[in-house]
């Protein structure tokens, strides 16, 4: 997790950029043809797929516990 | 027959605004022993202004759910004799005029049980449905409230409404009212008698028992609750934090990993309640383990100006690269048996050190909660936004930029496919710009029936004019990740390109005409009759 304020700048420089760039060339429409992306290309990140599998183990392990009365 | 349906005898019908000089206290102290949770739905009725109460008595011989009730006290206490039932009605209208049926804003059934000669009654109320008293345009979200008809001696009225019950500690106890409460949301009869819960989870008052048995209180453990939403064939998720457990296969306490709170929210804004489950402080001198509570939980507020998203990042550790969007939730709203119906539960108010157990109730099974849908999306995002950094569009460029950066919003919730549909058709940006048919139609052939939709905004278009930049579909019928598969990706929408899966090794990516910001969906178009 970065900085809150590198984070901030980041975000913030950004889209200067971007404004800077829409003033400075006609904000023509390039749209791209249609295309295809390998659906193999889709994969967690490292902090997603532990998040996740961190989840699916837990709820495997607890399933079938049952503590307490209401 | 249940208490909505029973003919009722009227016994009063009372004038009730302020120039009349009627006193809630005081009506309930003469006539409901100073019931606290009487007490708490008339203060709801007088906050929307209510004119006038109808009381009718209900007898057993036209109610068949009463002589249900009455028959299992008889059997759990054999010095049973009676119970006396009233339907108490609430209308915005005075006595001197037919009432409409915008005029009335709820009832409560409150039921006397007689044991003994010398003994005193006990008395509660059994059931309420009361109009909640704030809705969406007060930032009270209730998603999973039903419609519910109720026959008076003055002709029938609706209400749309959250079941509200509470425990006698005889033969229903928290756990069992607390369920009830959700299952009314789920169940298509729209609500479930305690005899069929109790036939269900074994108990029938004589081998099995609940509430006080000797120097024991018995209740209804996870397990019960679980064969009861099993028979009934409701898809639940369940979720458990037993920091004093061990697990045996790895050696550590049972601990839950996530916020509770942020999968609490994840069912409410699919539309479902859930039953929460706490433990107790421990009183002093109270021996053996503290006892637990439940309630249902049904809803949201909103703080549109919630301080917490930024600061939980800035200030506190938060590790997320987006905003959830339970960041802006302030309260869940409840019903608590003990206190009535309707009550905001802060959000940090009830602490994970005291949480025990949640059953999530839900439209459809799936496979994982939408705390892992939108870790999905959210990396879906990121690859989207990775591979496609700028389009020289600028609505599209902004979300890039948003989701490199680390700053989307993302908002998850379980859709049914006909419902995202009709939502999708009627979609327009503010240039008045929908999505092609053929994008439509070709959803409408690779969706199932129910899926994760991940809706991505950034904080200041979600938080402030409830708008987004589109958003991911993700299966919730495929195995739970990891490893992740493809087939979790349905489709994306975001501003001026679409991405269909369609299984067939690649994604469709194409452009559209819809390039701008739209609407986040909502399930408050449907028309709330007290709103």
């Amino acid at each position: 997790m970065p900085d809150i304020t590198e984070s901030i700048e980041k975000l913030t420089a950004s889209l200067q950029q971007l404004t800077a760039e829409s003033t400075d060339e006609s904000q023509t429409q390039t749209e791209p043809e249609p295309v295809t992306l390998p659906a193999g290309e889709l994969k967690f990140s490292p902090g997603v797929e532990a998040f996740v599998r961190r989840n699916r183990d837990y709820d495997t392990a607890t399933r079938s516990v049952s503590v307490g009365t209401y | 027959m249940n208490f909505r349906e029973a003919r009722g005898y009227q016994s009063r019908w009372e004038n009730t605004g302020l120039p009349t000089g009627f006193s809630n206290f005081q009506f309930v102290d003469q006539h409901y022993g100073s019931d606290p949770v009487l007490r708490r739905i008339f203060s709801q009725a007088r906050k929307h202004d209510y004119q006038s109460v109808l009381v009718e008595e209900v007898r057993e011989a036209d109610c068949a759910l009463l002589a249900e009730e009455n028959q299992a006290l008889a059997v759990r206490s054999p010095d049973f004799q009676k119970a006396e039932v009233h339907r108490i009605s609430f209308f915005r209208s005075s006595s001197d005029k037919a009432p409409r049926p915008e005029d009335f804003l709820g009832y409560a059934i409150f039921k006397w049980d007689h044991f003994g000669k010398e003994s005193k009654p006990l008395a509660c109320v059994f059931e309420a449905v009361m109009c909640p008293c704030r809705g969406v345009i007060q930032n009270n979200f209730i998603h999973c409230a039903r419609r519910y008809e109720v026959n008076t001696t003055l002709g029938r009225f609706p209400v749309r409404g959250v079941l509200y019950a509470k425990q006698n500690n005889l033969t229903f106890v928290c756990a069992h009212a607390a369920l009830r409460s959700a299952l009314a949301c789920v169940l298509p009869e729209g609500d479930i008698s305690y005899a069929r819960m109790n036939a269900l989870a074994g108990i029938d008052h004589k081998s099995r028992c609940v509430g006080p048995v000797g120097d024991k209180t018995n209740g209804l453990s996870p397990q019960d609750l679980e064969k009861i939403l099993d028979d009934l064939g409701v898809p639940y998720d369940k979720l458990i934090h037993e920091p004093k457990l061990v697990d045996p296969a790895t050696g550590k306490p049972l601990i839950f990993p996530t916020e509770y709170q942020r999968e609490l929210y994840g069912f409410i804004e699919s539309g479902g309640p859930a039953l929460l489950a706490f433990e107790l402080d421990p009183r002093p001198g109270e021996p053996g383990e503290p006892s637990r509570h439940a309630v249902p939980a049904f809803g949201h507020t909103f703080n549109e100006d919630a301080w917490l998203p930024n600061a939980q990042r800035a200030y506190f550790g938060g590790a997320e690269a987006y905003y959830p969007s339970e960041n802006w939730l302030s309260n869940f709203v409840i019903h608590d048996d003990n206190f009535g119906p309707y009550f905001c539960l802060p959000r940090h108010f009830l602490k994970q050190d005291n949480f025990r157990l949640m059953y999530g109730l839900k439209s459809a099974p799936t496979t994982f909660r939408a705390t892992t849908a939108e870790a999905i999306g959210f990396n879906l995002c990121y690859i989207i936004a990775q591979t496609y950094p700028k389009r020289n569009q600028f609505w599209y460029d902004r979300f890039s930029v948003f989701a490199r950066s680390g700053w989307l919003v993302l908002r998850t919730l379980l859709l049914r496919r006909d419902v995202y549909l009709a939502d999708l058709e009627q979609m327009r940006d503010r240039e008045g710009a929908s999505l092609e048919n053929d994008f439509c139609q070709r959803l409408r052939n690779v969706l199932p029936a129910y899926f994760w939709m991940v809706e991505i905004g950034a904080p200041e278009l979600y938080a402030t004019t409830r708008r987004k930049f589109g958003e991911i579909l993700v299966a919730a019928d495929k195995p739970a990740p990891p490893p992740f598969s493809p087939s979790l990706f349905l489709a994306a929408r975001l501003p001026g390109l679409v991405l269909v899966n369609a299984g067939t090794g690649s994604l469709d990516v194409g452009p559209s005409q819809l390039r701008g910001h739209t609407p986040l969906f909502t399930s408050a178009k449907q028309p709330q009759a007290c709103t």
